[in-house]
């Protein structure tokens, strides 16, 4: 080993032993995330019926590569069509790039879209409601594990002063860390290269055991808008994905769920057997929840939900809320939230991580 | 946890030398420190202290400058839940008011306004406009599980699950009751923050994680009441994020001190010899990452869209006006544009700071706007990453973090048309803060 090449290892060595002490004292928690840089991104909801426009940031000061896959899970005949569309970013040191899904971005330095073109993005068909998934890869095509991601979702349109629809809502995408040496509580291991990545607190962060939802009650009046502009009218959109893939193999990933519910006054509640099959989205107010969301139902103004399997060997989900207000003049907004995590494995609470995977097609 | 990206543009070998001295001072630093749960504030966790850094209120209730018929009435719904299914916790709460006044305000026992101001302009000749810095506080009990929400222009008189008030009541026995009363945030029109704490009956910060909230700005077109007709068109927006947590250390031992303050991360350097964390939480974030669109874009769902940034410090000493409201930190900003050009800024953060981006290195107002860096004429791109960090300017005792949210504004045709939507959105963040942060707790009596 030469000079220079044996003092490379030593420092690199140094770095690892410093890193790793230092993720022992401090308790660094590699896990599920919506504001941290991640290898991995899922955007829950993705709609082409009005537009979304996409954000994904480079905030390492090194190239990565990212392999993107839109997953369409439009209800065709009562069923999930599951349709899956991959395509590659290149993104240099700190570059912000964004692009819209009805429109897709192309390699063209000529066109309106300024800024270095990350790579070819296909626009997603009319009509599609799904999700999108990003992974950050080596430039063989591996998954790395280096945590350099982050990104926005931008759902809505806006035309005119006036116009009914000008509604727009942004939520931070859900980033999966890996967990690195030590990292994950202390049992982490670097990525390996094969194309699972084990979501298992030793390649990347397990599932997190539940989700925790605040609510109005759906149909129920805007507080916030209350006597200014009446009657005002509030209503939830709830979009959920199961914390899991198989793109190798197109198995659309299914999983049931529970919601255990509390009103204002401490009053349970619950809707059980809730299917998530590829993607679910539904407003509070749909005959599925039982009417137990609703004004009528839950009979204060607010109420807050844990959404957890509903057996185990379940996975659990992963999702947004989208918030419709609505005032007495017609005009109207959104606004999304992410979702809280729950991770308390206590009872009555009761989340316990869960492992679960997500499976890249094999590279050729 | 140390990260790659903490570098700033650094060489490849100048990353590693880097990491290897961050990594071993963060270890040496840290070999006495309790193990956290997190390794910085998040606000997608419940959490034991939790912040709001943007409240806004405007209604047609204000006793200086009520919103008539036809102008836009802006209140901030605030949604608080007790994570905690097993036992009811109790809450303690604070509203740091950052409205600037004509003149300012006077000190001591008697405190007089003169008129709220955004600029120097709305004042009368010879007074100018000066930010203020003042607490209000409450405290709560919320039962197990419960789930509340108020706006912060009427608070709640009284909580559901309160003896006192309407309702079936709640399982439990009389302790176990939800009590107190949130006031309204303390002037009409407001702006600022909330800021809530997990504590015991005595009010000493405990070593647990049961707060979550979210906070859902909303905007409407103030309606004449009936028979006068409505005016049309009206226009209604909604912007909506998550609380920002720090968990609380659950292995710590409160001093129980109440001079004491919470620790974030760690007791900064140069505090007063005796003093020592009454709770210790996780740290700041290192830096605060911002993606956004450049002020002036037109992007592909339509209207002309611009950024208001709210930063506030991580640390406070909400029981001494004088100290926080004079507390600056200044904040560095690296600006990127989808070219990877990359431009630099600073700003002060005078105990509270709510700005468009382009009014960051323009001053107030429109004037200026298009020469701005975060300007899409000047970038040429429609896209951009801000990175944000405190670097200076604490004094002892207190640290420089900073947290913050972003509010996207869509407005009609060009940034001077009526805003038609509003979202808004929690920061990314990056690293964590080594030096600590603190919060002085206001003294009851």
């Amino acid at each position: 080993m030469s000079t220079v090449k044996g003092l490379r290892a030593g420092r690199i060595a140094l770095v690892l032993i410093g890193m790793t002490l230092t993720a022992a004292t401090v308790g660094a928690e590699e896990r599920f995330t919506t504001e941290r840089p991640s290898t991995v991104l899922l955007f829950p909801k993705v709609v082409n019926t009005s537009d979304t426009i996409i954000q994904i940031t480079n905030t390492t000061n090194l190239l990565v590569n990212v392999h993107c896959f839109y997953v369409n899970g439009q209800d065709v005949g009562g069923a999930p069509i599951w349709q899956i569309t991959d395509f590659d970013l290149v993104l240099t040191r700190q570059q912000p790039t964004h692009w819209s899904v009805r429109n897709g971005r192309g390699v063209n330095p000529n066109d309106s879209e300024t800024g270095l073109d990350p790579g070819l993005v296909p626009p997603v068909v009319p009509g599609f409601t799904g999700f999108l998934a990003c992974v950050e890869v080596m430039p063989s095509g591996e998954p790395s594990g280096a945590n350099s991601l982050k990104g926005e979702a931008t759902i809505g349109e806006v035309t005119t002063l006036g116009a009914p629809g000008n509604h727009v809502s942004k939520y931070n995408a859900i980033g999966i860390q890996a967990c690195g040496q030590g990292g994950c509580g202390g049992g982490g291991q670097p990525v390996n290269d094969d194309n699972i990545l084990e979501l298992n607190n030793v390649e990347f962060a397990a599932c997190p055991g539940g989700l925790l939802l605040n609510f109005a009650a759906e149909n129920s009046e805007d507080v916030a808008i209350g006597p200014t502009n009446p009657p005002s009218v509030v209503s939830t959109n709830l979009t959920l994905i199961p914390c899991g893939l198989d793109l190798e193999n197109l198995v659309p990933a299914s999983t049931l769920q529970t919601i255990n519910l509390r009103n204002e006054f401490e009053s349970p509640g619950s809707v059980s057997q809730v299917p998530v099959d590829c993607w679910f989205s539904r407003d509070l107010g749909d005959p599925l929840f039982g009417n137990e969301m609703t004004i009528g139902g839950l009979q204060t103004f607010f109420g807050s939900g844990i959404i957890r399997p509903a057996a185990p060997g379940q996975v659990p989900v992963l999702g947004v809320a989208n918030v419709l207000h609505m005032a007495g003049d017609g005009s109207s907004d959104t606004a999304a939230t992410n979702l809280h995590f729950c991770n308390e494995p206590l009872a009555p609470s009761g989340c316990n991580q869960v492992n679960s995977e997500i499976r890249l097609p094999s590279l050729p | 946890m140390v990260t790659l990206n903490a570098t700033w543009g650094a060489g490849r070998g100048s990353v590693l030398r880097l990491l290897a001295a961050v990594a071993l001072l963060g270890w040496a630093a840290n070999a006495g420190a309790q193990p956290i749960t997190a390794d910085s504030a998040s606000s997608d966790l419940p959490a034991g202290y939790i912040v709001f850094p943007k409240i806004v209120v405007h209604t047609t209730g204000s006793p200086t400058a009520p919103v008539l018929p036809g102008g836009i009435a802006t209140d901030t719904l605030i949604q608080l839940t007790n994570t905690n299914e097993a036992a009811p916790i109790n809450v303690d709460c604070w509203w740091v008011n950052a409205n600037s006044h004509c003149g300012g305000c006077t000190t001591g026992p008697i405190r007089t306004c003169g008129s709220i101001c955004t600029t120097t302009l709305d004042c009368p000749l010879g007074l100018s406009c000066v930010q203020g810095w003042v607490t209000d506080d409450f405290q709560i009990r919320l039962t197990p599980g419960q789930p509340i929400a108020f706006t912060a222009s009427s608070g709640l008189n009284r909580l559901p699950c309160d003896p006192g008030a309407q309702g079936p009541g709640c399982p439990g026995s009389p302790a176990d009751q939800a009590m107190g009363t949130i006031r309204s945030a303390p002037e009409d029109p407001f702006m600022g923050e909330l800021k809530c704490v997990e504590v015991d009956d005595d009010d000493d910060p405990v070593p647990a994680n049961h707060i979550k909230g979210e906070a859902t700005i909303v905007s409407t077109t103030v309606q004449p009441a009936p028979p006068v007709p409505p005016i049309l068109p009206g226009t209604t927006t909604a912007a909506a994020y998550n609380g920002i947590g720090f968990q609380a250390d659950q292995t710590f031992t409160p001093t129980q001190d109440p001079t004491d303050p919470l620790c974030l991360g760690s007791l900064p350097p140069g505090a007063a010899a005796g003093v020592a964390c009454n709770q210790l939480y996780a740290p700041c974030p290192g830096v605060l990452i911002l993606n956004h669109f450049f002020d002036g874009a037109a992007t592909e769902i339509g209207g002309v869209v611009d950024t208001e940034l709210v930063l506030a410090p991580c640390s406070e000493d909400l029981g001494n006006i004088t100290r926080s409201g004079n507390f600056q930190v200044l904040a560095q900003l690296l600006i990127y544009n989808e070219f990877e050009q990359r431009f630099s800024s600073s700003s002060r953060v005078t105990c509270y700071r709510s700005t468009r981006l382009s009014d960051i290195d323009t001053g107030p107002g429109p004037t200026g706007d298009a020469f701005s860096i975060f300007s899409v004429g000047v970038q040429g791109t429609i896209a951009g990453q801000t990175r944000i960090r405190g670097v200076q300017g604490a004094p002892n005792g207190l640290g420089y973090g900073l947290l913050g949210v972003a509010c996207e504004n869509y407005h009609a045709g060009s940034l001077a048309g009526p805003i038609l939507s509003r979202t808004a959105f929690n920061l990314h963040q990056d690293g964590f803060r080594q030096e600590g942060d603190a919060v002085y707790l206001e003294v009851l009596p």
